[in-house]
């Protein structure tokens, strides 16, 4: 199902010729990235980074993967929201065993910086370090 | 002055960024280097590559010369009395680390250091440190309402506690000038010396440091379309004299025995192991190429360049520009309503456009106008008009596009 999901997002940057139209596409994603609770956006939530701030937890419901975030930059807020759309309601093996390059997929590699790049890599190992600790203590 | 003919000296300006030509707009974090700048540079790897004030032979010998022909030429470029006035350090920040490291060993308790609320981190958080170091107080110089130093404030600031005094000449942030002269002027009345960050000024303006009357004078030559790795220190004799080497090692010490060493004279004292003699040669052939055209033809069409954008920038809706003056020099900064400073500079790199998105290393300056992060456009000579347009149409489409 994640495999899926990586495909149709990949086909659908595919489509846009250059980096102005893909970046165009993660701010029209960025809108769907709505109805934030508020007790997401708080101290401890947030993400270490640069210019952009991004709020992120995870929690496992039924043993699948919930990720809530969001950023104040509507590209990394973008970026967000295709995470959500990969990962939410991944279990922890399914989402281990699919690693997963976002700014590829996006079609973004080389419009990011290094260090947004890095930055990226760390809001997925963070997503994946909640999945090992939940197989460990479930 | 032929901007095109201009431009055929910088070969970065044929780069093209992300299928567009690069549009270089973030001049106030660095230059672009000229062709002559690397031949001159390659020209002193190849034929005199050799160290500085140690060897007796040719190529030493040669790039001694090379080396402190580069002093002299910056002396020049300053109109400072003496080569001997120039301190070669590693950068402005370097330079000015130089000064207050100086000054920290001489501070008690008690004592004040004045600084700017526009300041560059480089030249407010040393004096900060020190400060905190030593129990001295770090009194801020508050800008008025428009981001101008506030002069008036400045005056009722001295007291017979205050030891010196720290500030630009012009913002990195805003562009703003500041009146170093009378800022010179006022703090010697008090016999307080006086440094002047010099980073964004001197790409600018003219600089005459026997006018300005400042104490020390600091700037960065990459930033002049020289190098990166090389900063200036300007220090009149009696300030260089009160300086006292902070590092040690080669080429700054005229005897060492177990119980003691003794340095050599100014500048060299400062210089402690091999300079980027390198660099002060590209410095040179910087200078030298800005020298090719007529300074005050250079500094009006930048002007020129610098009302076109303001001007545009005033006619996009919600752009709030940081500051307001009438001499805005290098660069200017806005916020945009209902866009991130990130997301503007991110999509004006995907049409070639670069320009710097965050807090510019000015946080308080930043604090001053509410804000946290800005966009900043710092065109110089080799801009064109048509490129100060393109991007002030590209920044009404993404401004379109992020707040829909």
């Amino acid at each position: 199902m994640l495999k899926d999901k990586i495909k149709e997002i990949e086909t659908e940057f595919s489509e846009l010729p250059d980096s102005f139209l893909r970046y165009s596409f993660l701010v029209e994603l960025s809108a769907y990235v709505t109805d934030t609770p508020p007790e997401l956006m708080v101290e401890e939530n947030l993400f270490p980074g640069c210019q952009s701030r991004v709020w992120m937890i995870t929690t496992f419901q039924n043993g699948r993967l919930k990720l809530t975030a969001t950023s104040d930059t509507l590209l990394i807020r973008g970026l967000l929201y295709v995470m959500m759309e990969l990962y939410n309601d991944c279990t922890p093996q399914e989402l281990l065993e699919t690693p997963i390059d976002i700014l590829a997929l996006c079609k973004v590699t080389e419009n990011f910086t290094s260090e947004r790049s890095a930055n990226i890599k760390r809001m997925q190992e963070f997503i994946c370090n909640a999945a090992i600790d939940y197989v460990k203590t479930s | 002055m032929n901007i095109q003919q201009i431009r055929e000296n910088f070969p970065i300006l044929k780069t093209i960024v992300n299928n567009h030509p690069l549009i270089y707009l973030d001049n106030a974090a660095t230059g672009q280097l000229p062709q002559s700048v690397v031949d001159a540079m390659q020209e002193h790897i190849f034929s005199a590559n050799g160290n500085v004030h140690r060897g007796i032979h040719t190529l030493s010998d040669k790039s001694s010369r090379l080396f402190e022909d580069a002093r002299q030429a910056v002396a020049d470029f300053l109109h400072a009395p003496a080569a001997s006035n120039i301190v070669f350090t590693n950068s402005t920040t370097d330079s000015i680390h130089l000064v207050s490291a100086s000054l920290e060993k001489r501070l008690v308790p008690g004592d004040e250091i004045l600084v700017s609320q526009m300041e560059h981190h480089s030249n407010f958080i040393p004096w900060q440190q020190i400060c905190l170091h030593t129990g001295a107080q770090l009194r801020i110089i508050p800008l008025t309402e428009t981001g101008e130093l506030d002069i008036h404030a400045l005056e009722k600031l001295f007291s017979s506690h205050t030891r010196f005094l720290a500030v630009s000449h012009c913002s990195n942030v805003t562009g703003i000038v500041t009146d170093i002269k009378k800022v010179c002027s006022i703090a010697h009345n008090y016999h307080v010396p006086v440094l002047v960050d010099g980073a964004q000024g001197c790409v600018h303006l003219p600089v005459n440091v026997q006018t300005i009357d400042c104490d020390f004078y600091c700037f960065s030559g990459h930033k002049l379309m020289g190098p990166t790795g090389l900063g200036v220190l300007y220090g009149k004799a009696e300030a260089l004299e009160s300086l006292c080497p902070i590092r040690f090692g080669g080429g700054m010490v005229r005897s060492c025995t177990p119980e003691k060493s003794i340095w050599e004279d100014i500048p060299h004292c400062l210089e402690a192991g091999t300079p980027n003699y390198i660099a002060a040669t590209g410095l040179k052939a910087a200078l030298e190429f800005r020298s090719l055209y007529d300074t005050e033809t250079l500094y009006t069409y930048e002007r020129e360049l610098m009302h076109l954008l303001e001007d545009g920038l005033k006619e996009i809706s919600g752009i709030d520009i940081l500051g307001k003056t009438s001499e805005r020099t290098g660069c200017i900064s806005f916020t945009a309503k209902g866009a991130h400073p990130f997301d503007i500079a991110a999509f004006l790199d995907q049409l070639g456009i670069a320009v710097r998105s965050g807090h510019h290393c000015a946080m308080p300056l930043l604090k001053h106008f509410q804000s946290e992060y800005a966009v900043r456009v710092s065109p110089c000579f080799f801009n064109t008009r048509e490129e100060i347009s393109f991007f002030l149409a590209s920044l009404e489409k993404i401004l379109h596009l992020l707040r829909k």
